[in-house]
């Protein structure tokens, strides 16, 4: 599901994942100096569009991932609206006596609204990204050690394994226990199979890379090549323009 | 190629694993390494490579050349493109999610220029034949394909020195014979040298041209051909506890009768061919185990019934219409291909997974209906892996343990747990920590801890994957005790040549449904259509087979 997202043909997907990140830590950034409502609502709309438009990500399918962060915005309201720092002057109606303000019910719609942002281009960013890809341009662009990069994706690949393996011992163990044991302890007494396991894996793995010719070391050939290309340029445009029009045309 | 003179190796803190091995080995060999488990083989193929005492740390004295240069004093590239190492387990021979992103990894390591690694990628993958599979997740993979993409792996480095440490013994029989045969054409090259480390002989000896075995404490006691060093070894290998291939096996049997003196055991079957013509026919049908017989229809009640059963993932139905009853005292197999659904039934019969339709009886009762902990009281369920079912810090405790929560008085727990512990030989380690057992205790324990409740239904996962011949024939008498107890005894398997001697019954899944369902002998007398059901015939029935026509 995830992959098969990663790896449509849409315009977000052939960004090169070093462009996509630094716009991320940008708008990041740039959200730090911004207290009103409009300006993260027209972000995160836009934001949603880009996703859905460029990425050829299903509407419904970012919806409902953005609504786990929409109730924890909506936590930000609440907060403001009970415990604010200063109550505003402005009060518009009471709830069991309580007095709720205009000011209050707009810093916390705005705060909600930010996390709102963060979310949607983290969202943005793993919705269109291939782990590999990622990785594949962390080592060729910004430096990493290969010996990281593909120690990354080796563990990577283990994950889907080990929650496979988790739900074998926790089953296996009930079977031992006649079903009789209290949760928590039945949890964390299946991590030590678990990284038992974990630890041999992770044992030959390296073993079997490195008896393939891995050293760790930036000598190594390209099969992929993780240039820059024409897509990069319009996104970086597009990405500049946004800022300008949202951000900083604004300020000045 | 290969030269190795007075080669010793000892991990930090431990006796020597490898002592004063030598060997000359020359380009074009063969040659298989044989001994008990703990004989220190895997470590001289990680020796051979140079990994071992590159990364792996180790003492190492003497004196090992390959390519006339000590392995470990070469690069990690260099050496990995003169001698490359396939390891047994498929799941973690692999650091990229796809099958073209895997090959690339290797091939740029190895700094073969971007231009050629696709045609090498291709030709590599057209030799395993899994060219189609090239943009798969190789975790959607079965566990023979991931073996030959390991394979595929190596063909594109294309080494001159192929060291395979067992790379069958995890492989179901049908992926046995594919990747046992591409390695043939590796083997078949002059140039190249390959070193293999296997129990599953059947399939290598085909290929292999000479052996060495080792000992308990990793010393070289024969090398020679394989015919002639398991003839003049028998005695020593049945006391390791090391499998000899079937041919061999039998033909010792059929020594023992005769007056006949030989120098070698045949070891493919060919050979047996032309050995068991110089015999009376008698004699060699004689030398051949036997199917067990399946005994007198049982007259109790049946303890699991299952009634027109199905189960299905979403859409994709895994099996329908299956219905079987076992008895007390019965010893079934439960075979079929890889993915026919035979770890799916075990999980229906006991509960962890619902049915789609149909009802499974446990002693009369609906499973649906029952709690879990009913159900583990009727059945012990050992799995694949011992380690996921131990709890406590001790064996002794850990047969205890199933005693104590069904609430035994001390003195009973006492004596079953000293019993238990005679029974499955672990009375000398009743102290250790599971963990740290043996791959053979660790499997007599999981099966121990599985007996302690008196549950009636014994299921059992490939119990024997990964044991040396010792082990496995310990586990089995163990398993027939309890038989004889009156348990019914189910396990999976793969591996025909231990269903043909040891069950009583099959029940093979094939087709969505249950396709056999009865005795040994007439499973395997040439009647079913074996293909279909996607195993193969056991070594011994076609020795057998091969003996009727010979006389005929």
């Amino acid at each position: 599901m995830l992959e098969e997202l990663q790896t449509r043909e849409a315009f977000l997907q052939q960004v090169h994942p070093t462009l996509k990140l630094l716009s991320l830590f940008t708008v990041f950034f740039f959200m730090i100096f911004i207290y009103d409502i409009w300006h993260p609502l027209a972000v995160l709309l836009l934001t949603v569009a880009a996703i859905s438009f460029l990425g050829k990500v299903p509407l419904k399918l970012l919806l409902i991932l953005l609504l786990p962060f929409a109730l924890f915005g909506f936590s930000f309201v609440w907060l403001q609206v009970v415990f604010p720092e200063e109550r505003g002057a402005t009060v518009l109606f009471y709830v069991f006596h309580m007095p709720v303000a205009l000011e209050n019910i707009q810093t916390g719609v705005s705060l909600g609204l930010r996390a709102m942002v963060f979310a949607s281009w983290s969202l943005l960013f793993v919705l269109t990204t291939s782990p590999v890809s990622l990785v594949m341009s962390l080592i060729q662009k910004w430096h990493m050690p290969p010996s990281i990069g593909y120690g990354m994706m080796a563990a990577y690949r283990f994950l889907p394994q080990l929650r496979k393996e988790l739900v074998v011992i926790r089953r296996a163990r009930q079977i031992r226990g006649m079903g009789s044991k209290p949760r928590m302890r039945e949890w964390k007494e299946a991590g030590v199979p678990l990284m038992a396991g974990a630890v041999r894996k992770a044992e030959r793995t390296a073993l079997a890379m490195e008896s393939k010719g891995f050293d760790g070391s930036r000598k190594r050939t390209r099969y992929v090549q993780m240039n820059y290309k024409k897509t990069d340029v319009w996104f970086t445009a597009g990405f500049i323009l946004f800022i300008t029009v949202v951000f900083l045309l604004p300020l000045s | 190629m290969i030269h190795a003179d007075n080669v010793t190796i000892a991990y930090p803190f431990a006796e020597p694993s490898v002592e004063s091995f030598s060997a000359e080995i020359r380009t074009g060999e063969n040659v298989l390494l044989l001994g008990p488990s703990g004989s220190g083989k895997s470590t001289l193929a990680l020796a051979f490579q140079g990994i071992l005492p590159r990364s792996v740390e180790a003492e190492v004295s003497g004196r090992l050349n390959v390519f006339g240069e000590n392995p470990a004093a070469k690069s990690i590239t260099e050496a990995a493109s003169q001698a490359a190492l396939l390891f047994q387990d498929p799941e973690t021979q692999f650091c990229m999610p796809t099958v073209r992103e895997e090959l690339a990894f290797t091939l740029e390591n190895l700094r073969v220029p971007a231009d050629d690694i696709e045609v090498r990628m291709i030709e590599a993958l057209q030799f395993t034949g899994m060219l189609p599979w090239i943009d798969a997740r190789i975790d959607t993979l079965s566990g023979g394909m991931k073996q030959k993409i390991a394979v595929s792996c190596l063909a594109a480095v294309n080494p001159e020195v192929w060291i395979l440490d067992e790379p069958l013994s995890q492989l179901d029989p049908v992926s046995r014979e594919t990747v046992a045969a591409l390695l043939g054409r590796i083997a078949a090259d002059p140039d190249k040298t390959l070193v293999v480390i296997e129990h599953q002989l059947n399939e290598v000896m085909e290929w292999v041209s000479r052996g060495i075995i080792l000992n308990r404490n990793g010393q070289v006691t024969a090398d020679g051909s394989p015919g002639r060093i398991f003839y003049s070894h028998a005695a020593l290998l049945e006391a390791e506890g090391v499998w000899l291939p079937a041919p061999a096996e039998a033909g010792k049997k059929l020594l023992r009768k005769t007056e006949i003196t030989t120098a070698a055991l045949p070891v493919t079957l060919r050979e047996w061919e032309t050995f068991a013509a110089a015999h009376p026919i008698t004699e060699v049908l004689a030398s051949l185990p036997q199917p067990k017989q399946g005994g007198e229809p049982s007259q109790k009640p049946p303890v699991l019934e299952v009634k027109r059963a199905a189960s299905a993932y979403g859409k994709h139905t895994v099996f329908e219409n299956v219905s079987f009853s076992l008895y007390p005292g019965e010893m079934t197999a439960l075979v079929g291909a890889n993915g026919a659904g035979k770890s799916t039934l075990a999980r229906v019969l006991t509960g962890w997974e619902p049915l789609k339709k149909g009802t499974v009886y446990v002693n009369g009762q609906d499973i649906a209906g029952l709690k879990p902990y009913e159900i583990a009281k009727t059945f012990g369920i050992v799995f694949q892996q011992p380690e996921h079912q131990f709890l406590m810090p001790t064996v002794e405790e850990e047969i205890r343990y199933g005693m104590e929560i069904a609430g035994w008085c001390e003195e009973d727990i006492v004596q079953h747990t000293n019993e238990l512990l005679i029974q499955f030989q672990l009375g000398h380690i009743r102290k250790n920590h599971p963990f740290r057992l043996s791959q053979g205790e660790k499997r007599r324990l999981s099966v121990a801890v599985m007996v302690t409740n008196n549950q009636s239904i014994l299921i059992l996962d490939e119990p024997t994957f990964g044991l040396d011949k010792r082990n496995a024939d310990a586990l089995f008498e163990v398993l027939e005790q309890c038989r004889r107890r009156g348990k019914a005894v189910l396990w999976l398997t793969h591996d025909m040549d231990l269903v043909y001697t040891k069950a009583a019954r099959i029940l093979a899944l094939a087709e969505r449904t249950i396709a056999y369902d009865g005795s040994v002998e007439a499973f395997f007398n040439g009647s079913m259509d074996l293909e279909k059901i996607g195993v193969r015939l056991p070594a011994v029935q076609l020795m057998r087979l091969k003996e009727g026509d010979g006389h005929a």
